[in-house]
């Protein structure tokens, strides 16, 4: 019904933590979980006096995220004063971009079934975070008050603005899910939903079928800080049955904020009044525009990584399948640890279903990631040269995998301590066959009727001669060498 | 000019500063005073000039990613007049019987 | 006059540095003073004579060798209390920061004491540098040592007073819209406010961030250069400050300025202009005439708008720039039980009269629908103010004007009037506006009451104004000190 009547239109306003050392505008340290107000300095606490001072690292690294969602970067932008007060604020002005975002008109492409659909990026800008208030009572309505923390304050933050492209819960799923892993690629921020390191407010709205006007227009929802992507997923979903519900009951949707919970998987609204939103922008004083350096951009523009998009093409041509594909690029460091095997092999199908499986298994017992592996990229190529030269077998490179993972050795240290080595050598085999005949007769017999089974009896004999070190291809060959010879 | 004390009164709400009626009376006049005066600037043509929102003539520097110690907590919080467990104090954000 | 520390800060740091005066006994000199002229001058806030006494103690102390490296060795320094100070409290002359300390210096202050001054009080102000007479301080108004019935002027009246009376050789003001220069006419002692960008605002308490500058007050001109000297210089913690080379202010001051251009702006000698003031002025030009300078009458015709610029953008600015005093991290605070209450009442209580209209201007010049009409056209004037001054030193190399349109007034004459109030910086305003260095020096007195003149130059040329007030300063007679009390 939602579909007939109405089209959805989402627009996502993300908020990312830069992961400096330091904050946007002092020296503190930008770190999460310590004590509260001992990551403080006369800056960040707004004390009567002081003065900020950019810095450089949080640009590059927003100028990077820039880049990489396809964003033109300007080469002159500047900060400017949001003015509010609350007690999370200490300046009660956010130091923010208004008019002139570092950078401007990019996209994000996601999947789309086969098609790739853009959704375009509006604008990035840099603005400092604000600070952490505890409430003294289960909740803000029943505090009898709250605790301020600064310790967050100043934190360096860029806010990717979306236009209202999406047109489902699931798009808008996909669309952060994209945004998240190309971040990730470029190793800006944690992007922790659930420490507040990435952030998301969702604006939803629904256009009636023949609706003229611009979608700037149309009533609109935001939902503010919803703490996971699959949480966005609900929320939205909730808001399109709230507000469907609503306009099939003739009743308007009320522009406003609402919030999420979590527990009920519905959307409340925060605010009765009609906020008055009048924050009063005006170019920041205190600091000189941001000019950024046309060869500096060119430099920063040749030193991004690959990009998910880029990888996937890859790795698709590589002969890989589009779910191993799938698996392998959201994860930044998973990419990381296959593109390096790949300068020591070309068999990167083998790579990836070790990857996938054992490799994977093991690192999943351990808690750890590809890039924290005992097992290196040239470690994982190497075991897989044993089996690719026959002397091993797939069986007992698991083996030796797991040993690799808890001694931290190489393949090779491992095959020779356990004895591993195929029995490869003609020669070594050859007087085994015979022996092998000699005391099979029957089966010999039975084999030259046509009883196809008679063969494998006869491997596996060869096998146990050997305790298994035989090499099955090796002694399959040399016994059907023996057994025509015999014939004729 | 005389000011609207309407206005007056969303300004002082925007600046949170409480302001009587008769404080916005005066306000009101006070200020409408000066916005009369600053309106010899709306007969200057301007139209092909920029703004000037900077007092520096020139370039500025930003700074590099090295920490610097904070603050003991306890200096942070040396000069509130309210503090508990390390933090700020403040009394309830929602006035008695307001509304979330 | 007994026991009035006869020193120049020059003079007195050559004889600490060289060990002929102590810095000690220096300090009991300035100390006594104080004690004999503060209570009817009022230029103080907070004083500590105990730790001044140490301070100076520990420069005499000092190995020579360390101590003759000290520009200002044992010099006392009077600080404008809305400069931070880890020593002192710091007010800016408001109830709202009353008990406040910093935990952190101001540069300019920071570099003063690194050079062996030694801050022995905070001076008066017009509460957060908004006036232009001391009598908008919560803490009581500072007298016109010439005439304990009129004002020193503002808002730097503390500073310009404590210097004017001898409390202290030298003291840091600051500069939004005059506040350095008209005080130091007010009192007749000398002050500059450097460039835009060439002391670090590090640690001054924001009025308006794009026009405030911290600067040197001082009884000559040599004093002034020599403080000046060692607090500009870039600053890594104001993004501001420029790195642009500190020359030199003292090695060319007393070479005469063969051929200087200066250049007298109709604007300033017209309407508004108190005939005595101006008279002053012209005579002291006249008197430069026969020495060799050629004056040329110019033009600057966006003048008219200066003040009606001046009090859009800095009262915007300073809406901002005090929103922070919110009585939830530091100072005042009035009780209340919620959030909403404690930000109003807390700002209402806590501010004077003159800064909450300052914010209420400000707050409504940059909201919703008057943006435009008023901040952004401000700015747009100011643009047309810096060219008028562009253009002018085209042709001349210094402009010069009177410092402020009248003599010091009678205390409480204009207090009724803000707008009558405002008038008093049309002077100084420009060289706000225009980010340029601009120097007051006393060019003469009518009836016992000190009158300046100012100097303003093209960005960076400190030097040039500083040389230009030291030859003003050899012609003018004056009295030595003020003489209500010999
Ligand atoms: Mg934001
Ligand atoms: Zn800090």
């Amino acid at each position: 019904m939602v579909d007939e009547a109405y089209r959805v239109v989402v627009g996502l306003e993300v908020h990312v933590e830069l992961k400096t050392r330091t904050k946007l505008f002092c020296r503190c340290v930008n770190a999460f979980g310590s004590a509260p107000n001992t990551q403080t300095c006369p800056v960040c606490l707004g004390l009567p006096g002081v003065l900020p001072v950019l810095n450089r690292n949080a640009v590059y690294l927003a100028v990077k995220a820039g880049m990489a969602l396809h964003c033109t970067i300007r080469s002159v932008s500047k900060f400017d004063r949001k003015q509010y007060f609350y007690p999370d604020l200490p300046k009660a002005y956010q130091i923010s971009q208004y008019d002139l975002p570092f950078a401007e008109w990019g996209f994000v492409p996601i999947a789309d079934g086969a098609e790739v659909k853009r959704i375009r990026i509006r604008r990035v800008h840099m603005e400092e975070d604000a600070g952490k208030l505890n409430h003294i009572g289960q909740n803000l309505k029943e505090a009898e008050g709250s605790l301020v923390d600064l310790n967050r304050a100043g934190v360096p933050l860029i806010e990717i603005v979306s236009e209202p492209d999406m047109g489902s819960a699931e798009e808008a799923r996909r669309y952060l899910t994209e945004l998240r892993t190309i971040l990730s690629y470029l190793d800006v921020s944690d992007l922790r939903m659930e420490e507040g390191s990435m952030r998301c407010d969702a604006n939803v709205s629904l256009k009636p079928r023949g609706y003229q006007g611009s979608l700037e227009d149309l009533p609109r929802v935001e939902v503010k800080n919803v703490n996971s992507i699959r949480n966005v997923g609900r929320a939205i979903e909730y808001e399109i049955e709230r507000q469907a519900a609503r306009l099939s009951q003739g009743e308007r949707i009320i522009k406003e904020t609402r919030g999420f919970d979590d527990g009920r998987g519905r959307t409340y609204s925060q605010r009765s009044k009609e906020e008055a939103n009048d924050y009063r922008y005006f170019p920041e004083p205190d600091l000189p525009p941001l000019v950024l350096d046309e060869s500096w951009l060119t430099e920063v523009q040749a030193s991004l990584p690959l990009l998910p998009e880029a990888w996937r093409e890859r790795l698709r041509d590589l002969g890989l399948a589009s779910q191993d594909v799938e698996v392998l690029v959201q994860d930044r460091v998973q990419v990381a640890f296959l593109s390096e095997t790949l300068s020591f092999t070309d068999d990167v199908r083998a790579v990836s279903s070790w990857m996938l499986s054992d490799m994977l298994r093991l690192l999943n017992e351990r808690g750890l990631g590809f890039d924290q592996s005992p097992v290196s990229p040239k470690d994982l190529v190497d075991l897989l040269g044993f089996i690719a030269d026959g002397k091993i077998s797939g069986r007992m490179a698991k083996e030796v995998l797991d040993k690799m993972f808890e001694s931290g050795e190489s393949a090779a240290v491992w095959v020779k301590r356990l004895g591993m080595a195929q029995i490869t050598d003609d020669s070594l085999l050859r007087g085994q066959v015979a022996e092998v005949l000699a005391e099979h007769g029957k089966v010999v017999a039975d084999y030259r009727a046509g009883k196809e089974r008679a063969f494998g009896f006869l491997v596996g004999q060869m096998m146990k001669r050997t305790q298994g070190q035989a090499s099955p291809e090796v002694v399959n060959r040399l016994l059907k060498e023996a057994l025509e010879f015999d014939a004729q | 000019m005389r000011l609207s004390t309407d206005l007056v009164a969303y300004v002082s709400d925007l600046a949170h500063l409480r302001l009587n009626m008769t404080d916005v009376e005066r306000i009101a006049n006070e200020l409408g005073r000066v916005l009369d005066y600053v309106d010899v600037l709306q007969a200057v043509d301007t139209s092909a000039v920029d703004a000037t929102w900077q007092g520096s003539r020139g370039p500025g520097g930003m700074r590099s990613d090295e920490e610097c110690p904070s603050l003991d907590p306890l200096a942070a919080l040396a000069n509130a007049p309210a503090v508990q467990n390390g933090m700020f104090r403040i009394p309830r954000i929602l006035a008695e019987g307001e509304d979330q | 006059m007994m026991g009035v520390p006869d020193y120049s800060a020059k003079g007195l740091a050559d004889a600490v540095r060289s060990g002929q005066v102590s810095a000690e006994s220096a300090m009991i000199g300035y100390l006594e003073r104080i004690r004999a002229t503060e209570p009817e001058v009022h230029a103080l806030l907070a004083q500590d004579q105990d730790l001044a006494l140490s301070r100076a103690q520990a420069v005499d102390r000092m190995p020579l060798d360390q101590r003759s490296q000290l520009a200002l060795a044992g010099v006392p320094l009077v600080v404008k209390d809305n400069i931070v100070t880890e020593d002192f409290p710091t007010t800016a002359g408001s109830r709202m920061l009353e008990g406040f300390r910093s935990p952190y210096t101001a540069t300019a202050v920071e570099r003063a004491a690194a050079q062996g001054a030694i801050v022995l009080a905070k001076s008066n102000l017009d509460e957060f540098g908004m006036g232009s007479s001391t009598e908008h301080s919560a803490f009581g108004p500072t007298k016109n040592p010439w005439d304990l019935t009129r004002v020193p002027g503002g808002s730097s009246g503390g500073s310009a007073a404590a210097v004017a009376v001898g409390m202290a050789p030298l003291a840091l003001g600051s500069d939004t819209g005059g506040s350095i220069r008209q005080p130091a006419a007010f009192c007749g002692i000398v002050g500059l406010k450097p460039t835009y960008g060439r002391v670090s605002r590090y640690g001054l308490i924001a009025y308006a961030s794009s026009l405030d500058q911290i600067g040197p007050l001082a009884r000559t001109v040599e004093d002034v250069g020599l403080l000046l000297q060692v607090i500009s210089g870039q600053d890594v913690r104001d993004a501001t400050s420029v790195e642009n080379p500190v020359p030199d202010y003292l090695a060319q001051l007393k070479r005469p300025l063969e051929g200087l251009r200066v250049g007298m702006p109709k604007e300033y000698f017209g309407q508004g202009i108190d005939p005595k003031v101006r008279s002053v002025v012209e005579k002291m030009l006249d008197r430069l005439a026969a020495e060799g300078v050629t004056v040329v009458e110019i033009e600057m015709p966006h003048t008219r708008y200066a003040i009606a610029t001046y009090y859009l953008i800095a009262p915007a600015e300073a809406s901002s720039n005090l929103s922070r005093y919110d009585g939830i991290r530091y100072g005042f605070r009035a009780p209340a039980t919620d959030l909403d209450s404690l930000y109003r009442n807390t700002r209402a209580q806590g501010m004077g009269e003159e800064v909450q209209r300052r914010i209420l201007l400000g707050t409504h010049v940059l909201s919703a629908g008057y943006y435009d009409q008023y901040y952004v056209k401000a700015q747009k004037v100011r643009t047309l103010i810096r060219r008028d001054f562009d253009e002018a030193f085209q042709t001349v190399d210094l402009v010069v004007t009177p410092s402020a349109p009248d003599l010091p007034f009678v205390l409480g004459s204009r207090s009724d009037d803000p707008m009558q109030m405002y008038l008093s910086d049309i002077c100084t305003v420009t060289a706000n506006l225009a980010g340029l260095p601009a120097l007051s020096v006393p060019a003469g007195f009518d009836d016992g009451l000190p009158i300046g003149m100012q100097w303003i130059g093209p960005a960076w040329s400190e030097d040039l104004l500083l040389r230009a007030g030291y030859m003003v300063e050899q012609m003018v007679e004056r009295p030595r000190w003020p003489l209500w009390r010999t």
